[in-house]
């Protein structure tokens, strides 16, 4: 279980958000992941996770605001690998266990 | 807490002045800040050349993020927040399918699926005596895998089941053969789209908590950039401990934390609201099979092998709030083949239809009241006795009501009334069993 700020990405782009949950884990798990800004309501989508899968979310940043991840595992002990594309550029690409919360800045 | 915060940003500023360079001071202050609330919480990602709008972005996800964390923490024992088989569980599939019975509890039955398994004693009054009818439901899909899986269960636990419908007492004259028996299908055509439905509703009760989260980072960049330089960091400290609502003064009334026990309250309800949007309007095959007498009456020339095959459908207003009443009507057309099982030689097409008007309340997650009233018609243009051999060439005005007891269980009692033909009225009390998906995340039925 933990939070972080994972600091800058860059606005406009389109992102992929992906999840590969262990096949292990005791349930599936849901993802959360979108972005809003300072004026423009917030964009994104939820999936859920089954063990042994893997889900994306797809969306494009606003100019600026912040984007957030969550994900709900199905139990502490659930894990899986979170990856975070920006445009072309792998950003982000992490093991994760437990429910988890990712946020960054759209500058 | 919060002169600690301040005195750890103090000594950054003087002990790691690498990290301060070339940015505008106030830009200074707000990453020594930065730097000292990572070290208290630790895994955050600090930038190179880090500024205050990156101390507003940390500090949204610490508090954004600490109460998505204690509401899936929670959901752990009390599963408010969490997506349970159960959540998703259509609040209006059907009760054990005990249509064109003398046990028919709903006016219309309906083409939406139990969601697991349910079952249904239903014990009538007609003019031949009191009839007493069981019948089992079963969603085999829904048994046979994926239960556990949400998303899986919410669309295919709209889809289809089967019922068994047998007599409790022998209801056959003189015999110690079963006197009836019959099978039930039901298949929703409008499932599987509106299982997909439940996500979407999920998606926005996300994305109001990120709206909310995005709305507090711009309050903090710019109270950080209003402040005194010597307030950041106690602005910082106090809107991290901060309650939701509050207006922490040490950020000049600049911040206010919208984040509500209520935005998760809504998450609760819009999950709710899904199941019942997805349930509010259905299409679906509506097929029966019958053998023996299906009114119980116990005269053997009445007995007949029979097939019908139908449409059913049904439309319901939905409001804004899941325990408003809503109102609905609902109808089936279909076509009954019958052969008299003492005469193969009489055969009888008819044409099988019903239109009927619902009104209903949500008492609980699972659970509604409900009263129906309909028009049955069944139509082939025989002479009378052979209408009444086959059940035909009759109009029937029927009505229940229905009551939930507790869980899954609710008694109904309904009655029906020919207006024309030979039919016997009947008044029939059901007693109704349904299964509930899992209340735990992927957890077994």
């Amino acid at each position: 279980m933990s939070a972080s700020y994972r600091g800058r990405i860059a606005p406009r782009q389109p992102v992929t958000v992906t999840l590969s949950a262990d096949i292990s884990n005791t349930g599936p798990a849901l993802l959360m992941a979108g972005a809003a800004g300072f004026t423009t309501p917030a964009v994104g989508d939820a999936v859920e996770v089954v063990p042994g899968g893997t889900k994306s979310i797809k969306f494009k940043n606003p100019a600026n605001g912040t984007m957030v991840i969550n994900i709900d595992f199905a139990d502490e002990e659930d894990s899986g690998k979170l990856e975070v594309t920006v445009g072309d550029t792998l950003r982000d690409e992490d093991g994760v266990q437990g429910d988890t919360d990712w946020s960054y800045l759209i500058k | 807490m919060r002169s600690r915060l301040t005195s750890v940003a103090l000594v950054v500023m003087l002990l790691a002045p690498g990290l301060l360079e070339a940015q505008e001071p106030r830009d200074s202050v707000c990453r020594a800040v930065a730097v000292a609330l990572n070290q208290r919480h630790p895994g955050g990602v600090l930038e190179p050349d880090g500024d205050c709008s990156d101390l507003a972005a940390q500090v949204t996800g610490l508090v954004g993020g600490a109460r998505f964390l204690k509401a899936a923490r929670s959901s752990a024992t009390d599963t408010a927040f969490r997506l349970t088989p159960r959540k998703v569980q259509s609040s209006r599939g059907g009760e054990a399918n005990a249509a064109g019975a003398p046990g028919q509890a709903e006016a219309v039955p309906t083409a939406q699926p139990t969601a697991l398994a349910s079952a249904n004693l239903s014990a009538a009054g007609t003019d031949r005596g009191t009839k007493t009818l069981a019948t089992i439901t079963l969603n085999p899909i829904t048994l046979f895998g994926g239960a556990g899986d949400t998303i899986t269960a919410a669309r295919w636990s709209r889809f289809g089941d089967l019922s068994i419908l047998v007599p409790v007492s022998n209801s056959s004259t003189g015999s110690d053969k079963l006197g009836y028996f019959g099978v039930r299908l039901r298949l929703n055509l409008s499932g599987l789209h509106a299982g997909d439905g439940l996500l979407r509703n999920v998606r926005t009760a996300f994305l109001q908590t990120t709206n909310l989260r995005a709305a507090l980072l711009r309050d903090l960049q710019d109270a950080f950039q209003t402040l005194p330089d010597d307030a950041i960091a106690g602005c910082a400290e106090a809107v991290l401990t901060a309650a939701n609502g509050e207006s922490p003064e040490a950020c000049g009334g600049l911040v206010t934390l919208g984040f509500s026990e209520k935005v998760y309250g809504d998450f609760r309800r819009a999950l709710t609201l899904a199941r019942e949007k997805a349930d509010a309007k259905y299409l679906g095959l509506d097929l029966r099979f019958d053998t023996g007498d299906p009114t119980l009456s116990g005269d053997s020339t009445l007995e007949v092998n029979a097939l019908q095959a139908g449409l059913a459908f049904g439309r319901r207003s939905t409001g804004t709030s899941p325990s408003a009443t809503s109102f609905g009507l609902q109808g089936r057309v279909g076509v009954r083949y019958s052969q008299l099982k003492s005469d193969s030689d009489s055969v009888t097409w008819s044409l099988d239809a019903a239109l009927g008007f619902e009104a209903s309340r949500l008492v609980s997650e699972s659970q509604a009241v409900r009263l129906t009233s309909a028009l049955e018609a069944r139509y082939a243009n025989k002479s009378d006795p052979v209408a009444e051999q086959h059940q035909t060439d009759v109009l029937l005005l029927r009505g229940g009501l229905q009551v939930p007891v507790v869980g899954g269980t609710s008694i109904t009692v309904a009655w029906s009334a020919p207006l024309t033909g030979e039919a016997s009225p009947t008044l029939s009390v059901n007693f109704n069993w349904a299964l509930l998906l899992s209340q735990v995340p992927g957890g077994a039925p």
